[in-house]
């Protein structure tokens, strides 16, 4: 069995983020693998384990991007594909089309990634690739189970369990919950730096100028504006609850 | 009572050499000329003493019960054997006596008294008695050689030669791990033999006292770890092992042990994690060291369940998720709560009347001030920090912090058996003080003191190391600090792990204490080299406790019993373990909870 | 200038989500003029139809086949993407839902469109819309435009405020036959959690409990303040771990990201990684007995004290009080 995995590396979802001339400030910055995906590549590892699967990762960004290659490859994915470019594509569309063009010619059963990633948060590229390679997709996984060419899914859709069936070649994407992923091993992360990296560039994948044309522009980029400080309520804490409901009620007038 | 054994054993060696050589030369005698009758009253002496010993051993063990001691029959065979072998010693000289027809002397009192109760019955008799006394004494004392290796008795090989062995580095000191082979694939220990000679030795040392156990704050408080248990199942795993591997069975004679001896494959032989010692008890250990500490045979056994927990960690990447959690976050951000690294100086700014500057912002310091994660973003341990810096300021001491720059210490990672992660810390932090000119470093956390004192010196550290007590009292040694205000608490003071059994500064915190006006320092009943664990060691901390009582709450109980008004503590887990305590006692009324900086800040 | 704008009404157990609204009430700012359509996939209840008209749906295409009854992103990206292209509209809205999230990239790729997903702000800007978004958790925002081809958006919930309702509105009705050839995805079962049946990402008030909560009976006591305010239940990782709640109940960084109008924390400290979670709710109100906590720094209203007392003290004065309906 084939599984490839979708791993894009983002900031650590604790750091601040500084913004200058409309572009977010990389430097100085604690990059890690996407959280959703890190479900997505522990998923294709199990499968491994338990099925037997030749696992890929393929990712696609800046030379940094290898060391989120390498930890998927420390806790057990056997190849990994890096589509090297100083900047990702434009938009979502183009993304998508690019990823297809690396992924068409190779062999797969399974397309893992995560469901969103914590920077961008727009969920659009593993959908969107699904479409661009024509097969199906079932998102938001919180179970999976594969056998003899067909998966069986459990999705979280808004507090709900839908259980699905689909046929393979299937993509899906991890949500929250669907396993632990795990710690890598030493001996991993010794062997992980030893597993083929392929570098491969935009320009070999045989795209159309038209393709890599981005339909959407960002026109700019800002920081949250500070909240203002908030007021702490005194009295006895029946008085305290009826003030607070008051105020919630007339001037905040959200009850 | 032990004493009176050990001696006693030595002294008696001689008669009972004697007393076998008596049944084969009749009236046989040490070449002692007149000195003999001494030897004999020595040894009259003695072997009454031990069947007295023997006796006192019976009553704690079956009549007093102490709950440490078992009582099944094995325990019980010791006291057996010695029981026959000092009786028919002084039986078998008193017959001889009969027999022989020596006069009784005031050398052998004993055997004596008990030769002229049986005079009347005739050499004969007598000879015929002595024989059946000695073959008695023989016997048993033969079985009991056979039996002392295959039973907790071995300790009586080993035991001196694990004193003799013992490390005598700083206590609790773990040994590294060499990565530089980076083709290695196993990492701690995952089998039996993995472990190292001396460690090994322990295992057969072990006199099952249950010392360790009964003193273990995991096992106090309903954890299925018990060291004592630890020792023995690896001991028995062991042997069983060996004779798998050997394919000769460990216990002789084979046909007595038949049940027991194990011709079993070696490759079916139960995994030392996860068989014999299962990942719960692993992970149960706060590395108090109260087990060692107790350990009349100086076994280790924290260094043991880190070499273990290496091997989860390292080799297997498993451990409890919330370690593996910890790991990322000290990876990513330097703290185990993956807090952003670029706040964690922002705990200077908790106050307005402390002055602390970075090692960016002063050349100018002696002592590095070494904040640690809690003490950066706990918020209730970032006021031990500001309390301490409030102390340094007041009485002129130059410090600085390293600021954002400063990473996590690397104890807990090491404890939890990351060792990896340990050493790149440890590396890194060395880079820094190498880079910033360190000469003396203070800290408020007795975890970190104890690992760069005793742990990264090893890795190429050279700076002197205190803890904020040892500075404050040099301080007030000095008279460079005063203590005027009035400060009127009754303290339950709280000897913290790795200040008093890693470090044995017991004294100085009570001086400290001792030196504050108005304080009244109230001695809990387990305290100094027998102070319970607050619960937070050995990465417990940042690890669910899932089963029994919580050990905190334990330890909470111990010092509300003491009526006090405010439990002192000299490290930031116990304080915040111990103020949790006090919370779900729902004491916070009545009982604060401070450190010892908090506390002189309140007098100065 | 001039918009054809294609809502898609979502609705649940037949009755029309609130975001549908808020799309229409989008589609009111952009449209200038132009027709503003909606389309029903599967069945619904027959006022829907004037009911979307009443928040300034022109016309509304009833897209009725058996094989949407249940959402499948194969039946819904045909039948819909077949709808788009007979109608022709020049911005399709979609609310950023379960089925918004599933439905709308693969309909995108489908159509060669562009895609702003999670919008929280809409402004027209001479020929552009300027779309807001948010990223990072919330940390930061962006604005996008859509360069070329038609504009499709998916638009969060609870953040844009409604247009006033126009009672009486009448709206064409087209039945528009969908062509779906193979759904290669089966729904085989759905299980429902028993929770109050507002979902979490949409509830426009919710009451969240962290580890001060204690226990899952702290989250009963929680769930009934809820239920008088028309309210949500939420928790902080703390509380799932410690297994008071379940984790679908989770907001925060690695759990689910939620806007409401107001957001009741209570005994949650306030950690950064849960306020990533539920840091643009329009209010902040925080119970916690201690008075450090950092949650008391992003709170617009603050009560040290205890939670339950607070929470039971509070149901019983807002439900006598104000009464106002649940809503959806």
């Amino acid at each position: 069995m084939n599984i490839i995995v979708l791993v894009k590396q983002t900031f650590d979802t604790e750091e601040k983020i500084a913004i200058q001339d409309g572009k977010v400030v990389e430097e100085g910055v604690s990059f890690v693998v996407n959280p959703y995906d890190e479900y997505a590549i522990e998923e294709a590892v199990k499968i491994k384990e338990t099925l037997g699967a030749d696992v890929t990762v393929l990712s696609i960004g800046p030379a940094r991007v290898e060391n989120a290659i390498r930890t998927a490859l420390a806790m057990g994915a056997d190849q990994a594909v890096l589509i090297e470019e100083e900047e990702l594509p434009g938009d979502e569309q183009v993304l998508a089309k690019v990823l297809a063009a690396a992924i068409r010619n190779r062999p797969f059963d399974l397309i893992l990634a995560g469901n969103t990633s914590v920077d961008n948060g727009a969920g659009q590229v593993a959908l969107r690739l699904a479409e661009e390679l024509n097969i199906p997709h079932v998102s938001t996984a919180v179970k999976l189970s594969v056998e003899s060419g067909k998966a069986v899914v459990a999705r979280d859709v808004e507090g709900n369990l839908e259980v699905i069936e689909a046929p393979l070649p299937l993509l899906v994407t991890a949500q929250q919950g669907l396993n632990e992923p795990r710690y890598p091993s030493l001996p991993g992360v010794m062997k992980a730096k030893k597993k083929p990296l392929e570098r491969v560039k935009i320009a070999d994948l045989g795209l159309s100028p038209e393709d890599l044309t981005p339909r959407v522009d960002i026109v700019d980029q800002y920081l949250r504006p500070e909240r203002k400080a908030g007021k702490i309520l005194s009295g006895d804490l029946a008085a305290q609850t009826k003030e607070l409901v008051q105020l919630l009620h007339n001037e905040a007038k959200v009850v | 009572m032990h004493f009176i054994m050990f001696y006693g054993f030595i002294i008696i060696r001689f008669g009972a050499l004697e007393l076998i050589l008596k049944g084969f030369f009749e009236g046989y005698e040490w070449p002692l000329g007149d000195a003999h009758k001494f030897f004999s009253l020595l040894q009259e002496i003695t072997v009454s003493l031990v069947l007295l010993a023997t006796f006192y051993a019976f009553y704690r063990r079956y009549i007093e019960k102490l709950p440490r001691l078992k009582r099944g029959l094995k325990s019980g065979m010791v006291i057996i054997f010695l029981t026959c072998l000092m009786i028919s010693t002084l039986l078998s000289l008193a017959f001889e006596q009969v027999w022989l027809g020596h006069e009784g002397s005031v050398y052998a009192p004993v055997s004596g008294l008990i030769a002229d109760a049986f005079s009347g019955i005739g050499s004969t008799a007598g000879g015929a008695l002595f024989y059946v006394f000695w073959w008695v004494h023989l016997l048993t004392l033969l079985s009991f050689l056979v039996y002392i290796p295959q039973s907790k008795h071995s300790h009586l090989l080993f035991a001196p030669v694990n004193v003799a062995l013992r490390d005598t580095r700083p206590a609790g000191r773990l040994s590294p791990i060499n990565f530089e082979d980076e083709t290695t694939e196993e990492y701690g220990v995952g089998k039996i033999e993995d472990f190292k000679q001396n460690q090994l030795i322990d295992l057969y040392a072990c006199v099952e006292c249950g010392r360790c156990t009964s003193m273990c704050p995991a096992a106090g408080t309903g954890k299925t770890l018990s060291p004592m248990n630890l020792i023995t199942k690896m001991r028995d795993h062991l042997t069983e092992k060996g004779a798998a591997v050997t394919s000769r069975t460990a216990w002789m004679p084979a046909f007595v042990f038949k049940g027991q001896s194990g011709s079993a494959d070696p490759a079916e032989m139960p995994n030392l994690i996860g068989d014999v010692i299962t990942e719960e008890e692993l992970w149960a250990c706060t590395t108090c060291r109260n087990c060692e500490d107790q350990c009349p045979v100086a076994n280790e056994h924290v260094a043991k369940i880190v070499d273990m927990r290496r091997y989860l960690v390292l080799t297997e990447g498993s451990m409890p998720q919330e370690a593996a959690r910890y790991f990322q976050n000290i990876e990513r951000q330097s703290n185990p709560w993956g807090l952003n690294r670029k706040e964690r100086s922002a705990w200077r700014e908790g106050r307005e009347d402390i002055q602390v500057p970075t090692v960016e912002e002063t050349e100018d310091f002696e002592y590095l001030f070494f904040v640690g994660s809690m003490g950066s973003y706990d918020m209730r341990s970032q006021k031990i920090a500001q309390s301490f810096a409030k102390i340094l300021n007041h009485a002129g001491v130059k410090f600085a912090i390293l600021g954002n720059e400063e990473r996590s210490s690397g104890d807990t990672a090491r404890r939890m058996g990351n060792e990896f992660l340990f050493q790149q810390l440890c590396q890194e932090n060395i880079e820094l003080f190498k880079a910033y000119n360190v000469k003396k470093i203070v800290t408020i956390d007795p975890h970190i003191y104890n690992t760069l004192k005793n742990e990264y010196p090893e890795f190429g550290l050279g700076a002197e190391v205190y803890h904020h007590t040892e500075l404050i009292w040099k301080l007030i040694e000095e008279g460079r600090l005063k203590l005027t205000k009035p400060v009127d608490e009754s303290v339950a003071y709280h000897d913290s792990c790795y200040l008093g059994r890693y470090n044995n500064i017991y004294d100085i915190p009570r001086k400290i204490l001792g030196a504050v006006p108005g304080v009244k320092v109230l001695e809990m009943e387990r305290s100094r080299a027998d102070s319970m664990c607050c619960g937070a060691g050995g990465g417990m901390m940042w690890l669910e406790e899932k089963q029994g009582k919580r050990i905190n709450i334990a330890r909470t109980e111990q010092a509300l019993k003491l009526f006090p008004t405010v439990i002192g503590t000299n490290c930031p887990y116990c304080l915040t373990m111990m103020t949790d305590g006090v919370k779900a006692k729902e004491m916070e009324e009545q009982v604060r909870t401070l450190d010892i900086a908090e506390i002189v800040e309140k007098a100065i | 200038m001039s918009r054809k704008v294609l809502v898609l009404a979502e609705t649940r157990d037949g009755k029309i989500r609130n975001v549908t609204y808020e799309a229409l009430s989008v589609a009111q700012t952009i449209a200038q003029g132009g027709e503003i359509a909606a389309a029903v996939l599967g069945g619904s209840e027959p006022e829907n139809v004037s009911l979307l008209a009443e928040f300034g749906a022109q016309r509304v295409y009833v897209v009725n086949d058996e094989r949407l009854n249940q959402y499948t992103p194969d039946a819904y990206v045909q039948a819909f993407t077949g709808l788009v292209k007979e109608a022709g509209p020049d911005v399709i809205l979609l609310g950023h839902t379960a089925v918004g999230r599933d439905l709308a990239p693969r309909a995108a790729s489908r159509l060669g469109a562009g895609l702003i997903s999670d919008v929280t702000g809409v402004e027209p800007a001479g020929d552009d819309i300027i779309f807001t978004r948010p990223i990072y958790s919330g940390k930061a925002f962006q604005k996008k435009r859509i360069r070329s081809g038609p504009v499709f958006a998916t638009i969060r919930p609870n953040n844009i405020p409604l247009a006033e309702k126009k009672a009486g509105q009448a709206a064409e009705k087209i039945a528009y036959q969908p062509q779906i050839r193979d759904i290669r995805t089966i729904v085989k079962e759905i299980v429902r959690k028993e929770s109050s049946g507002i979902d979490l990402t949409e509830a426009k008030i919710i009451v969240a409990g962290g580890r001060g909560v204690k226990n899952e009976n702290g989250f009963k006591l929680l769930q009934v303040l809820a239920d008088v305010l028309g309210g949500a239940v939420g928790a902080s990782r703390g509380a799932c771990d410690a297994g008071y709640c379940d984790y679908s109940l989770q907001i925060g960084q690695t759990g689910k990201v939620v806007t409401p109008d107001l957001y009741i924390a209570c005994g949650i400290s306030g950690a950064i990684q849960h306020v990533a979670g539920m840091s643009n709710s329009k209010v902040i109100v925080a119970i916690n007995t201690d008075e450090k906590a950092p949650i008391f720094n992003i709170a617009d209203y603050g009560i040290v004290g205890d939670l339950f007392a607070s929470c039971t003290s509070s149901c019983s004065t807002a439900s006598s009080s104000s009464g106002s309906a649940p809503l959806n």
